[in-house]
């Protein structure tokens, strides 16, 4: 986007536990560029946390890979999907989008294909069952096609503070 | 007493007790479970907050003026706000391959009289609502005491430039504080951005911050 977004994600992650469940501990979100775009340019990635519970799973469109090795198959419940449109209750308003990392460097170069960010956020949020967290990046051209986004999580039970 | 490591690493059954271990060389093994920030945000007293409209950065290092202020409501002996982290986001193009640096103010005294509540803060931990005591307001005006130039300070790195660039939005900072700002009840906690040139509308900066019962202020 060119513009901080409303409703619009990149990429979104559901907590599809119970409610007593697993919450999703947010390791690191990351974005990369893969087609070439508008020459030194910049891009931010930015972060939506759920304002409140969404009951309706978001589409299971790509399946979680393990970061550790030798385990094929994923047996958690979250649902991962791309293109998801956020309701403006849950958090789907520009004032609900924030700006994570620093700006990476491009020195020089007519093309910047395999420039990347990644962000690690130590924890910094959590997703308890039926929250989401949502990505999306911003940069000065909307070139299409040109950018993959990621997130990478820890799922484990937490204290429930209320 | 706790039991010697050597090469081989347990692999304990549910439930059962254990000792804790040392190397061999005397160390006492203690891992890190979970990220850092798991067990703080999951208490659910952990937020964040920034600009909701675009604002226009400073070309001097100001005096009474601020982007964006954090008040904290607490009653004498309540919460601390403990800062998280900040950042800084370009958001309307400005001059071409142009820095900026975030700048931070501390009261230096409790301020009794609360800012206005014009942004709602909000969760690191999805679906929980704010129920704190905190005033975030933007524009405002601090006291001639702490709103000097001698108590703005920068923090973090600047994003580098990007040589050739002719369109800057996306360029973004962002800076860890770790805790390194404290926020007591009543005191207050402002943030702009100076860049060389005041390009209207360009630039949102925020702030994350914890809310925590500390050891008061002697």
């Amino acid at each position: 986007v060119t513009a901080i977004p409303s409703t619009a994600c990149l990429l979104g992650l559901w907590n599809g536990e119970p409610d007593n469940g697993k919450s999703y501990i947010i390791e690191s979100v990351f974005a990369m560029r893969i087609v070439t775009s508008a020459a030194f340019q910049e891009m931010t990635i930015l972060t939506n946390v759920s304002l409140q519970p969404i009951p309706t799973a978001i589409a299971n469109t790509l399946t979680p890979r393990c970061l550790s090795g030798n385990r094929i198959g994923y047996g958690g419940n979250a649902r991962v999907a791309v293109g998801i449109t956020l309701a403006a209750a849950a958090g789907g308003v520009a004032s609900n989008w924030f700006p994570v990392g620093n700006t990476y460097q491009i020195a020089s170069g007519a093309t910047n294909l395999g420039g990347t960010r990644e962000v690690n956020v130590q924890g910094r949020y959590i997703i308890p069952p039926k929250g989401q967290f949502s990505l999306s990046v911003i940069a000065p051209v909307a070139t299409a096609s040109s950018i993959v986004c990621g997130v990478r999580w820890h799922e484990a039970i937490l204290p429930v503070y209320v | 007493m706790m039991a010697v490591r050597g090469s081989q690493q347990p692999n304990y059954a549910e439930g059962t007790d254990e000792q804790p271990q040392l190397n061999t060389r005397g160390e006492q093994i203690v891992a890190q479970g979970l990220p850092p920030l798991a067990q703080l945000v999951s208490c659910g007293n952990s937020y964040q907050a920034g600009t909701t409209t675009a604002a226009t950065p400073v070309v001097a290092i100001p005096t009474t003026a601020a982007l964006i202020g954090l008040w904290n409501g607490e009653q004498d002996n309540g919460k601390c706000y403990v800062i998280d982290s900040v950042w800084a986001l370009v958001v309307a193009s400005t001059a071409a391959q142009q820095t900026m640096s975030i700048l931070g103010n501390i009261s230096m005294a409790q301020i009794p009289t609360a800012i206005a509540n014009t942004i709602t803060p909000r969760p690191l931990r999805a679906g929980q609502p704010y129920r704190g005591n905190a005033r975030i307001a933007v524009g405002i005006t601090l006291n001639t005491t702490d709103g000097v130039a001698a108590n703005w300070f920068p923090i973090g790195n600047n994003p580098p430039q990007i040589a050739g660039a002719t369109n800057n939005i996306g360029s973004s900072m962002e800076w860890d504080c770790k805790g390194m700002f404290i926020i007591p009840p009543k005191n207050q906690f402002s943030l702009t951005v100076i860049a060389p040139a005041a390009t209207a509308s360009s630039v949102q900066v925020g702030f994350r911050w914890h809310e925590l019962q500390l050891p008061p202020v002697v």
